[in-house]
């Protein structure tokens, strides 16, 4: 980190930044961390007097989804900084510099500021056909990993792949593709962002956290923060009362889904994903996809593609029926297989002891008669 | 445990047999206690997962699906504590409530088993004597055992997901990386639901057939505990002992 407690503040003045707007950003990342009023209210001073953080940002295989969503980063004057003007001193798709230079740039960083620095990682590493899938200049994308992230301060794996794996690693995984956390298991602080794409506000506010708290947030099971994924969307969802009053979407379009209905029917996964999602939002708190009456489809869950789909089906299939089988169906099927084989059983039995007592009643009597 | 005055008249070329009482009234209310519970279940858990009530658009405060849910909790604690008691039944009830009735542990019990599914197949024409469980049987309802106790797991990992933070059932969430997520442990608790299913339905009919061909009362036996045996098998279950 540069000790260089002025910078925040140069750089809002230079981009004409008022107090205001830096207190509104302030706000919302006081909001998104949910952090205490005393807290909030010392959060613009701590954030002034923060260290500025070097940041590298690899990118492997991936649509580049990430990068996207922190370049549209909102309250762009201020985020901006926080984002893009920490010293991102490597990132693929926005940087100036190309080929060598570019590669220099990483070389150095990781020479220089190694144990120091964040490294930022967008998309899964194929391993298969010795990384050949994702090659860096001559470089395979695992050796890039294990030598940025394992040499990083922390690194912070935004997106479902860089963090799951991904629709790279979903089935059958034919580049063999994994997560940061399984191609780098002895990188410091991993802390994964799941979601497709990370939202950029919790990019924003974990850096937030770190330059203002100097440690990382609670994080869950899976390795994310708590403050972004401690809750199930369903929970958080302005949809959850037509679901408890029982009122569904049955078919797109239908009268309900104009109202605004639950989605449930039509396979939302909002009941076993946990993120803010409801609560921050996309495109400047503009909506998510559930407000705009399409179900959640679970991105920011492990193995996402395969578990949650069908994606507008409640249940996946039955394995050896199918993924678009029925589970109520294959279940009334098997239902309907027990029963006939008992009973079929059940009467040939019946009739076998009734014969064998009509042949046996005459030859007791018989012993009886003597 | 035996009232051996009360024989029934055997139908003719019928072995002669007495009443014993297996089941006693722990056994008996558990029996009854699981069957109402899974069928309450089994309703409530169907609509939870594939809601099939409409309700009207102008109707006032509805909250069917919170009514369902919370039906369906509810009957869950019943469910789950009976299951239980007939766990802890195992160890300090009647010698019929016994675990070795369920995990056959004597030779004699691993050849009735096999002379058992003998009848299902048709190798015999009547299934093996029993006093208290068939050992087949037995072994048939170690496996529902086994089942109720995932379907209870799944559903707590799934409570512990909607409780509250500060409830003691919020442990539970250590489970769901056990079962692979989420949305895993929602289809493995529909799913053995109907594997639950499979077994009350080959139960109910294997009870009936036996009943009918053995005249044995098993059917009945559910409500009074008694079952009606064979002197031979009494005798030599007496010598077993």
């Amino acid at each position: 980190m540069i000790k260089d407690t002025q910078w925040l503040a140069r750089e809002l003045k230079a981009h004409g930044v008022s107090r205001n707007d830096f207190l509104k950003f302030c706000g919302s990342m006081a909001a998104i961390l949910a952090l205490p009023e005393w807290a909030a209210a010392k959060l613009p001073e701590a954030l002034a007097a923060a260290a500025k953080p070097t940041v590298v940002w690899l990118e492997f295989q991936d649509c580049a989804g990430n990068t996207e969503s922190f370049l549209r980063a909102w309250r762009p004057t201020v985020a901006e900084i926080i984002l893009d003007a920490v010293s991102v001193d490597y990132h693929e798709t926005i940087m100036a510099a190309a080929g060598t230079q570019a590669t220099a740039a990483l070389d150095q960083t990781v020479a220089k500021h190694s144990g120091e620095y964040l490294a930022i990682v967008e998309g899964a590493v194929p391993t298969g056909a010795g990384g050949a899938y994702c090659a860096i200049g001559g470089k395979a994308a695992l050796d890039i990993a294990r030598e940025v992230c394992g040499n990083a301060a922390a690194t912070i794996a935004v997106g479902t792949c860089a963090s799951f794996g991904g629709l790279p690693a979903a089935r059958p995984n034919p580049t063999a593709a994994i997560s940061i956390s399984e191609a780098v298991p002895a990188a410091a602080n991993v802390i994964n962002l799941s979601a497709c794409p990370a939202n950029a506000d919790n990019i924003t506010a974990l850096l937030v956290y770190y330059m203002t708290m100097k440690r990382w947030p609670p994080l869950d099971d899976h390795r994310r923060p708590v403050f972004a994924y401690g809750q199930l969307i369903h929970d958080g969802c302005e949809r959850r009362a037509h679901f408890d009053n029982g009122q569904y979407v049955e078919a797109w379009g239908d009268e309900g889904h104009r109202l605004g209905y639950c989605l449930y029917k039509m396979g939302c996964k909002g009941p076993v994903t946990s993120h803010n999602c409801p609560i921050v939002k996309w495109n400047e708190g503009t909506n998510w996809p559930v407000g705009c009456g399409h179900p959640c489809v679970g991105c920011a869950e492990p193995q996402f593609w395969d578990k949650m789909s069908p994606f507008y089906k409640h249940l996946t299939g039955v394995p050896g029926f199918g993924m678009a089988a029925n589970i109520d169906k294959v279940g009334v099927g098997a239902a309907a297989v027990v029963t006939a084989a008992f009973v079929a059983q059940g009467i040939v039995q019946k009739v076998r002891s009734r014969k064998e007592e009509n042949v046996t009643t005459p030859s007791h009597e018989e012993e009886k008669r003597p | 445990m035996s009232a051996e005055n009360a024989v029934r008249a055997p139908v003719a070329g019928e072995a002669v047999r007495v009443p014993v009482y297996v089941w006693d009234i722990w056994v008996r209310v558990i029996h009854w206690a699981v069957f109402f519970c899974f069928i309450i279940l089994a309703i409530t858990g169907s609509y939870i997962s594939h809601p099939f009530i409409p309700v009207a658009r102008d109707a006032y405060e509805p909250f069917l699906m919170g009514t369902v849910r919370v039906v369906h909790f509810y009957t869950a604690m019943v469910f789950d504590l009976a299951v239980f008691a007939r766990i802890v039944l195992m160890f300090v009830g009647s010698p019929y409530a016994r675990w070795d009735q369920f995990i056959p542990v004597t030779k004699r019990r691993w050849n009735s088993a096999l002379e058992s599914l003998k009848f299902y197949v048709f190798l015999r024409r009547t299934p093996p004597e029993a006093i208290g469980h068939d050992a087949l049987d037995g072994l048939i309802f170690a496996a529902r055992f086994l089942v109720d106790l995932l379907i209870i797991a799944t559903g707590f990992a799934l409570y512990s997901k909607i409780t509250s933070y500060s409830s003691p059932l919020a442990i539970f969430q250590g489970l769901i990386p056990y079962f692979g997520g989420l949305q895993s442990v929602r289809w493995l608790h529909h799913m053995l639901m109907w594997v639950a299913i499979l077994f009350i339905l080959q139960h109910v009919i294997r009870v009936i057939v036996l009943s009918t061909v053995k005249h044995d009362g098993t059917v009945e036996s559910m409500l009074s505990g008694y079952r009606y045996v064979t002197k031979e098998d009494l005798a030599e279950e007496a010598r077993d002992r």
